[in-house]
């Protein structure tokens, strides 16, 4: 694996870009797509996106100053592109928020056949929680980041991060013991 | 959370297609490609249109202009009308201060008398 400095200049060098544009998918793809794919849910969605967060990495990389981690750098990209393309889904004076119901509903489109209803029911709790509070469990629970990259990442403070983080838990197990069968 | 983690964990009820992050790298490549010359063909576009406003301003300028001149007293100005001509020739303010005894003393020479050429 590449180190973080040699991949930061060989994506600004136009020969080595290329290679470097692979090295960096082969290493974080996978997480920064599963992380889009949790906040938009479907898997077009997440394509498009990871389509446009590579757009802005590559067009960006001479903007990056270092003062946080590559992979929080990305992150953040990938999660802005990913609230960005949400907001694009509501009417003028909606709140991303209000998509709750709309990505519930996906969950459950987009679920494999076989895939176990607990785990849909999981899913679909989490889809239903406002942004900021799905925000933090996804970063926290599934990619298992300190609450200080999060606030990089997000933009908001430790404090608040916590706090949406133990909303969000205390809502998930509601939601589950309400409607599980 | 331990209790949510011990219930769920990690899982998801979908998976990403087969393949999907092996082939992104070209997708991505092609996407970055498409975007960048949709950027050039929109900043021809932006060009066009700009110059195509700065014309039509010109040109109502233009036309503001000739407006504006036809309208001023010019003396051998060659944008000056006809009007404008025969207005200011001396001739016609000759006849014009000219009273009716002096107008019949010029017109004193018959017809029969000019000689014919």
């Amino acid at each position: 694996m590449i180190d973080e400095t040699t991949l930061i200049s060989q994506l600004r060098d136009r020969e080595s870009r290329n290679e470097a544009f692979g090295a960096l998918l082969a290493t974080y793809g996978d997480r920064l797509y599963w992380h889009i794919r949790r906040i938009v849910v479907s898997h077009d969605d997440a394509e498009d996106v990871m389509q446009e967060t590579a757009v802005k990495l590559l067009t960006g990389i001479d903007g990056y100053r270092g003062d946080s981690k590559l992979v929080t750098w990305l992150y953040r990209i990938a999660t802005n592109e990913a609230l960005l393309h949400l907001r694009r889904e509501c009417h003028l004076l909606q709140s991303i928020d209000s998509l709750g119901e709309v990505l519930a509903e996906r969950v459950e489109a987009e679920a494999d056949v076989d895939a176990d209803r607990a785990t849909v029911l999981f899913q679909q709790a989490i889809a239903l929680l406002p942004t900021q509070q799905r925000l933090a469990f996804n970063l926290r629970y599934y990619d298992d980041m300190p609450y200080e990259q999060m606030a990089q990442v997000t933009g908001k403070s430790v404090g608040s991060l916590k706090t949406n983080y133990h909303l969000a838990v205390e809502r998930i197990k509601r939601y589950i013991k309400e409607n599980s069968i | 959370m331990n209790e949510l983690k011990k219930n769920f964990g990690n899982r998801l009820p979908y998976s990403e297609p087969a393949g999907y992050v092996e082939n992104l790298l070209e997708r991505c490549r092609h996407k970055a490609v498409s975007e960048a010359s949709g950027r050039n063909n929109h900043a021809v576009r932006r060009l066009w249109l700009t110059l195509a406003g700065a014309a039509a301003v010109v040109g109502a300028v233009a036309v503001a202009l000739r407006l504006t001149v036809i309208d001023a007293p010019c003396e051998g100005a060659v944008l000056c009308s006809v009007e404008s001509v025969e207005q200011s020739a001396p001739l016609s303010e000759v006849l014009a201060s000219m009273t009716d005894d002096q107008l019949a003393d010029v017109s004193y020479y018959s017809t029969d008398d000019i000689p014919e050429y």
